[in-house]
């Protein structure tokens, strides 16, 4: 059986980096509503590649630094 | 609360509101002995009625609620400019691809229990059960279906979709 991934993300951390750039202001770089915003930095929403590449634009940075991957833990 | 939720929360407000509306009078009628079991012409009327009713009510509704979001956004900005209050409606209204995939998968909850609907009420026709009773099944399954993929997409936006 093929295993699990978790996409993980740093999008909190980059928006304190950039001048604590706000969820808003993110969203109207990225062309998408504060709520998917809010729904990324909280793990309940993986983008699509296009939108995860818009959003590493907007901080300047690549895909690799706003976006992670990990294994999801087994439950037991 | 954001635009879609606000949205989704007035359109299942209007068909609750249609769905009780539409059981009490058929319940009243039915009570005063108005309804015949088998006059199919009366109820394709009644429903064509409530099918109407919906149609001017959701209108009405949509009106009121866009007209009460650009008195909250003006309010709110503390703005009386047009063009600043339309370019933050315009941003508070965009629909962007998790609102897409959630309206799907609420969609496909919706037309699951429509469909389980319109599949019980031939089952009941093949079966020889009154007219009345099918068609309100059918009728009802439509509404409730709609309830369902308005709550559905509130419950898609509040636990997220992950593993879209």
């Amino acid at each position: 059986m093929p295993k699990k991934f978790n996409i993980t993300n740093n999008v909190r951390t980059l928006r304190f980096f950039a001048n604590e750039m706000t969820q808003q202001d993110l969203a109207e770089k990225a062309g998408v509503s504060r709520q998917t915003i809010m729904a990324i930095e909280a793990g309940k929403y993986a983008p699509t590649l296009e939108l995860a590449f818009r959003i590493a634009d907007a901080f300047d940075v690549s895909i690799t630094e706003v976006f992670g991957f990990e294994a999801k833990e087994d439950v037991k | 609360m954001t635009y879609q939720t606000k949205k989704t929360m007035i359109s299942l407000l209007t068909s609750l509101i249609l769905l009780f509306s539409y059981c009490i009078t058929v319940y009243n009628d039915f009570s005063k002995g108005l309804i015949f079991e088998n006059d199919a012409r009366f109820w394709a009327r009644r429903m064509l009625l409530f099918i109407a009713i919906g149609v001017v009510l959701n209108i009405i509704s949509f009106i009121v609620f866009h007209i009460l979001l650009s008195v909250n956004v003006s309010v709110k900005g503390s703005t009386t400019d047009s063009k600043e209050i339309n370019r933050k409606l315009e941003l508070e209204m965009i629909e962007d691809e998790m609102d897409k995939l959630i309206e799907l998968k609420a969609l496909r909850v919706g037309y699951i229990v429509s469909s389980t609907g319109f599949i019980l009420s031939l089952i009941l026709f093949a079966f020889n059960i009154a007219i009345a009773i099918v068609l309100n099944i059918l009728f009802l399954s439509f509404f409730v279906g709609g309830i369902f993929e308005g709550f559905s997409n509130l419950f898609f936006y509040y636990r997220g979709i992950r593993n879209a």
